[in-house]
């Protein structure tokens, strides 16, 4: 190996890459601005859901219930409807996302011991909404019920107690199940890979394009010291940015890795080769950087984005689906990095995704470095 | 005003034939809506499904049988493992064979018989966070499910002829299958649409600015806006195409409703190309290197319409400070008005007019300093 | 007395180049002697770019074998590629670096010992008057002295050889009187220079020149004895531009 010769390589790219500034913001700070931007942005569950009551019945009993809908942390109250005739136009413009209608016999039907019936109309346009509003409404709903029907049991009868079930939750390694402790080794992962995979795969369609791949290719330049010199930078440049990213991360969300830095360079540092290895790959085909970047973004950004589990869960996809998602390297290193953050797994717990991600890593940069040297020849 | 058109027309042939005369570009444009949408339509969900429970019933009645049936009759917990002890729980979960343990305590039963309020644990992995409060939302519905069965038994017993108190009668508008494909396929044309439209705008434009062919562009009569308008025409109308067979295969294959006014699903889409356009253009502004712009449009669309634009992730669940982020990113608009034209019944351009207004305001704002700066370079 | 001549620097025997069903090069052979000024003459697309990028490795041939330096292009262009220079008329240089960090690249290229380097990076800036320019970008150069940094480029492993496709496009008279002034001295130094250009008068700077139509040679000779085998007889010496016009016209009976 002529390090004389890799080293100018890199001394080149590290040159061009940081002389442009705006290139060096993107390189260096853009994946902190994403971390800060995302990593509190991905969350599915109920809150704060615009509602509308109806309610037509106007007693202690109607007002009660409107009561727990305002006090439960799922909804606003947005609106107090009157008629039937102000539901329709508030939920098609997309203003509540429910209506709990309240009839106008509930407090009777109740007093003699009938059962009450609500109505909960729901937009069902945002079909993960509407299932969790139509479940927390009925719930509480049915509580006020149950609860009213007990005081009554109990004074009718004396009856002491009641039996009944409850549930005792405990969430191991994000108790509560906030959404940043599972964003920040995710929107790490990705933007370490969607920077890299799109410097590498402009990296030799743009020496093609301008002319100077010629000029490499009648020196006596082979292709691996050309690959090392492409995408050594870029080890540099990634370690900066996940330094960078971990402490802002502790910094801003107070979120830093339970296992061990030993493990998390290590396993960046062996997705890189993932990463870069595709990005070259697709460079030693584009034939201009318009090629490069349209195949690296239309394909490969978002093959890698939904079929890595980042966020669909892997085990939701059809069978054909999932396998072909072990052709994915990021799948392997999201779960290597979750595991590294979150849990602070042994290197033994996850070894099967350490060698796929090593695996991986290998076998698609000797391709590329196999493809270039045979370009170079 | 003649002149203008036939200029500009002479600049959208070329451009046409330039441009799609590298089929790799031509095909990876078409490829990309067709892929999304069979994936999205066919595969990619993120319902509670089939989350992997380990149960470990010390109880072994009855009773303990029946709750823990309740979560394995689900589609929602596929029951992977039956264990004995809570290290057996900690070492699957830790390998990842377990996402959740259902522990059904011994005295279950007798506590029930005593009129006890008995307790059962759940332990969940909560590592992926949205995936984790769904299942425990899920595992606790079942629970007060099972709580309500049982207190209604017991009254029964007591031969109160007894009805629930309260039912609630759900009544779904505009969706009412809850399927999610209907409600993320608006996401996914804005999705398609803003990389489609951004990446191609700046590809085009910075291409000619790295080649330094503006440069003989700028001693021929030819105007500066005639050229962008030129350089834009083959990607509006492939941007145009893609939208239609997004549209039309939602429709064909997923039975997407067109309930609202289809006027004005084109004329919203029209003008998110148009919006989408002026930020490619203003983009392209920023750096005169392909691969600069490039980075710049592609971290700029790529990650943010997918997380915030209220495609996937409602943004009212947002802390306050990202809400006001989001109105940066026109996805958003779109997204909204989609889902009203789509899905709900009786709606049109007037129900969508506040999305109209801000993606015009935004539009007129970033085509105001897009051609600024780009008059300004083309000088 | 027979003397035994050097072997040739260069020796193309019956290249072939196809693209698809256009044949670009159609059994071209010559030789260039060792520290000759070889020219290509022909109009653009005659398939002179294709030949020399044939010669240097860039391209595969699709048929025929040629020699540089000694060495099988074929199967030996590794140890060829360290004795040869090339520049092309893109003059293709890295122009978001300065004119020093392109020639301290390719000296590491080359693998140039350091000191080495260092020598030959002086030499290079010296040579080229760019002393000025040394720490400017390569973009703001004017186009004369890109010529000259990426000829600086080409040479700084002093190769035996030295590949120069249409060196002088796109420069003005000035600088391309410059530019073979400096491509004399170097043949001096034992040298040896293929060129292809479609500036007629140029090719009155070369000891020998072959002329490309359509992927043929079709005529090979000093300048003189083109002229004269061209135009036998003719009293007034006819220039380059009159042979070459003469031979587009024989070789085209069509137009």
């Amino acid at each position: 190996m002529n390090l004389q010769v890799v080293g100018a390589f890199v001394r080149k790219e590290l040159s061009q890459i940081l002389r442009d500034p705006r290139m060096r913001g993107i390189t260096m700070f853009m994946p902190v601005v994403q971390l800060l931007l995302l990593v509190s942005a991905a969350r599915l569950d109920l809150q704060h859901a615009p509602v509308a009551i109806l309610d037509l019945d106007r007693t202690s009993e109607s007002r009660g219930l409107a009561q727990r809908v305002a006090a439960s942390p799922f909804f606003e109250v947005r609106h107090d409807l009157s008629s039937h005739s102000e539901v329709e136009p508030l939920l098609r413009e997309g203003r509540v996302v429910a209506v709990l209608e309240i009839p106008g016999d509930f407090a009777r039907e109740l007093a003699a011991g009938r059962t009450a019936e609500v109505g909960v109309i729901l937009d069902g346009s945002d079909a993960n909404t509407a299932g969790l509003v139509g479940n927390y409404l009925s719930g509480i709903a049915q509580d006020m019920g149950m609860s009213r029907l007990m005081v009554r049991q109990r004074k009718l009868l004396g009856e002491p107690a009641f039996p009944g079930v409850e549930l005792r939750s405990r969430v191991w390694f994000n108790p509560e199940l906030e959404s940043k402790w599972f964003m920040v080794p995710a929107v790490l992962a990705m933007t370490i890979f969607l920077t890299t995979i799109m410097a590498s795969s402009n990296a030799i369609a743009k020496e093609r394009e301008i002319g100077t791949l010629e000029q490499l290719v009648v020196t006596p330049l082979r292709g691996w010291e050309l690959a090392i010199g492409k995408v050594a930078p870029y080890f540099l440049t990634s370690t900066f940015v996940v330094t960078l990213v971990l402490v802002s991360a502790w910094l801003v969300f107070g979120v830093k890795p339970l296992g061990s830095l030993l493990q998390l360079y290590p396993a960046v540092w062996l997705f890189l080769f993932s990463s870069l290895g595709i990005g070259l790959l697709i460079s030693t085909f584009a034939r201009t950087q318009q090629q490069a970047m349209v195949v690296a973004s239309f394909f490969m950004m978002p093959l890698m984005i939904y079929l890595s589990g980042f966020t669909f869960p892997i085990r939701n996809m059809p069978t054909w689906l999932q396998n072909l998602t072990y052709l994915i390297p990021l799948r392997y290193f999201l779960v290597l990095i979750r595991g590294i953050y979150l849990k602070g797994t042994g290197f033994m717990d996850l070894w099967q995704q350490w060698a796929m991600v090593a695996g991986y890593g290998i076998g698609v940069m000797g391709l590329a470095i196999w493809r270039l040297d045979r370009q170079l020849r | 005003m003649r002149g203008f058109l036939r200029r500009t027309r002479a600049m959208a042939v070329k451009e046409f034939k330039q441009s799609f005369r590298d089929r790799l570009t031509l095909a990876a444009y078409l490829f990309l809506p067709v892929f999304l949408l069979l994936l999205f339509g066919y595969a990619l969900s993120f319902d509670v499904e089939h989350v992997k429970l380990a149960v470990w019933d010390a109880d072994h009645t009855r009773a303990s049988r029946d709750l823990a049936r309740s979560f394995t009759s689900t589609e929602a917990f596929d029951r992977v493992a039956d264990i004995r002890s809570l290290s057996q729980a900690d070492s699957l979960v830790m390998e990842g064979a377990a996402t959740a343990v259902l522990c059904i305590p011994e005295g279950y039963s007798r506590d029930l018989a005593a009129n006890r309020t008995a307790q059962v644990g759940f332990l969940l992995d909560g590592a992926d966070a949205n995936q984790g409060a769904q299942a425990l939302g899920y595992a606790q519905g079942l629970v007060r499910r099972s709580d309500l069965d049982i207190k209604i038994r017991q009254l029964d017993r007591q031969g109160r002829g007894f009805q629930a108190p309260v039912e609630t009668r759900l009544e779904v508008l505009y969706n009412p299958q809850l399927e999610t494909r209907l409600f993320m396929i608006p996401g996914l044309m804005a999705y398609i649409l803003t990389i489609t439209a951004v990446i191609s705008t700046v590809i085009a434009i910075v291409r000619e600015r790295e080649r330094g062919n503006f440069e003989q562009l700028q001693v021929s009569p030819v105007r500066p806006i005639e050229i962008i308008l030129g350089k834009l025409a083959p990607y509006l109308c492939l941007s145009a195409l893609v939208a239609a067979m997004i549209v039309v295969g939602s429709v064909a294959l997923f039975g997407m409703p067109l309930n609202g006014s289809v006027g004005a699903l084109v004329f919203v889409i029209l003008l998110f190309l148009v919006t989408a356009s002026a930020q490619g253009m203003f983009l392209s502004t920023l750096s005169d290197r392909q691969e600069t712009a490039f980075s710049f449009a592609a971290l700029l669309t790529m990650l943010p319409s997918v997380m915030l634009s209220g495609f996937i992730y409602p943004i009212r669940n947002m802390p306050a400070l990202l809400q006001a982020v989001t109105w940066l990113f026109p996805g958003r608009y779109l997204i909204s008005a989609l889902r009203a034209l789509m899905l709900r019944d009786g709606t049109d351009i007037l129900t969508i007019w506040r999305e109209v207004a801000a993606l015009s305001a935004y539009t007129a704002v970033v085509m105001f300093f897009a051609l600024k700066r780009l008059g300004r370079i083309l000088k | 007395m027979e003397v035994t001549a050097p072997p040739p620097a260069i020796e193309a025997r019956g290249l072939v180049r196809r693209f698809g069903d256009f044949t670009a090069v159609d059994d071209v052979s010559f030789s260039v002697a060792k520290g000759e000024v070889f020219g290509f003459l022909g109009p653009n697309g005659s398939g002179k770019s294709t030949t020399i990028r044939m010669l240097t490795g860039i391209l595969q041939p699709s048929g025929g074998s040629a020699r540089v330096a000694g060495f099988e292009v074929a199967t030996q262009s590794r140890r060829i590629k360290f004795r040869i220079g090339y520049m092309s008329q893109k003059f293709s240089l890295y122009e978001d670096m300065t004119v020093r960090e392109n020639l301290e690249f390719f000296a590491a290229i080359y693998r140039l010992e350091r000191r080495r380097a260092k020598e030959r990076v002086e030499w290079a800036i010296e040579e080229s008057g760019l002393s000025p320019q040394a720490g400017t970008l390569t973009r703001e150069l004017p186009g004369g002295f890109r010529q000259r940094l990426a000829l600086s480029c080409s040479l700084m492993h002093e190769p035996e050889i030295l590949f120069l496709d249409e060196p002088t496009s796109g420069v003005d008279p000035v600088a391309r009187r410059r530019f073979w002034d400096t491509i004399y001295r170097l043949t001096r130094t034992g040298v040896t220079v293929l060129v292809t250009t479609h500036f007629l008068e140029e090719s009155e700077f070369c000891d020998r020149v072959g002329m490309i139509l359509d992927g043929k040679l079709v005529a090979i000779g000093s300048p003189r004895q083109l002229k004269r085998g061209v135009f036998p007889g003719l009293a007034q010496e006819p220039t380059m531009d009159d042979v070459f016009v003469e031979l587009v016209r024989r070789g085209r009976p069509a137009s």
